[in-house]
């Protein structure tokens, strides 16, 4: 079926309603270039939504890390210190 | 003397603190240094601090500033060679298979100072581009377009590797498996 030619009726056939559900008619190709481009579109932002969950991820095992010694005990002095004073 | 406020929050930012410190220098023991300078440097400069406004971005604004300051004092950018960036880091030997906390931090690497700081202020911490901007000392649109570009960057650098989401195939299979015992 060439395109922006023919028109094609889709029914909903598991619905009362006789109506179409979609028709592609002679905008056919630039609706699919418009649907393509809002799918990879999607894909990207959900990539890109992984790509900050890893990273959170990442992150969060930097937060979890061990602390060390010298840095607690920096603050402990400090806090002692004002505590003193 | 510093309210109980914000000696609970020099307390409990301190983890947040290095984990940023960590992330944009890539190198523990320099982190270390940072995050020890930003402490005393906070704790120096407490007079100035106004109580009920933001103190985790008052400390990260003092960090980061204190990161720049000795990069253009060291005049050199953040190595990355040959997992040198990701060996002096603090996280654990992750599992084979899909991409890990070191491939991660290992891309960060690869981003501009600028970039990565955004990222991870935004991304990781959950800073408002507002409250980044604030720390970057930039405009909001700015902070909006670095966040942007090193999102991108970051898809690019980890995008074949990203599919790889979820439990390794090994892992996989024998899930597989369990459950079409259950179905069965």
């Amino acid at each position: 079926m060439p395109r922006g030619k023919a028109s094609v009726q889709l029914y909903d056939t598991r619905s009362q309603n006789a109506a179409p559900i979609a028709v592609h008619g002679n905008n056919c190709a630039s609706e699919e270039v418009k649907r393509d481009c809002a799918l990879e579109a999607a894909e990207e932002t959900e990539l890109s939504e992984q790509i900050v969950d890893q990273l959170r991820m990442a992150y969060d095992e930097l937060l979890n890390a061990p602390m060390p010694d010298h840095l607690q005990k920096l603050l402990t002095n400090l806090l002692d210190r004002e505590d003193k004073s | 003397m510093s309210s109980e406020s914000v000696r609970q929050g020099l307390i409990s930012f301190l983890p947040n603190l290095r984990a940023f410190a960590i992330a944009l220098c890539g190198d523990a023991d320099r982190a270390d240094d940072l995050v020890q300078d930003t402490m005393l440097k906070a704790w120096n400069s407490l007079d100035t601090f106004q109580e009920g406004t933001n103190l985790r971005a008052w400390l990260f604004t003092i960090l980061r500033n204190t990161y720049f300051s000795e990069c253009r004092r060291r005049r050199r950018e953040v190595p990355d060679d040959g997992g040198e960036y990701v060996a002096q880091l603090c996280v654990p030997p992750a599992q084979h298979g899909c991409v890990d906390a070191q491939d991660v931090l290992r891309a960060l690497g690869q981003l501009t100072d600028d970039q990565r700081e955004a990222l991870i202020l935004v991304g990781a911490e959950g800073f408002a581009y507002e409250e980044a901007a604030n720390i970057c000392g930039c405009a909001v649109g700015t902070i909006k377009s670095r966040v942007n570009r090193a999102r991108t960057r970051l898809s690019d650098l980890l995008g074949s590797d990203a599919q790889d989401f979820g439990p390794e195939p090994a892992t996989e299979a024998v899930l597989l498996r369990a459950s079409g015992s259950k179905l069965a």
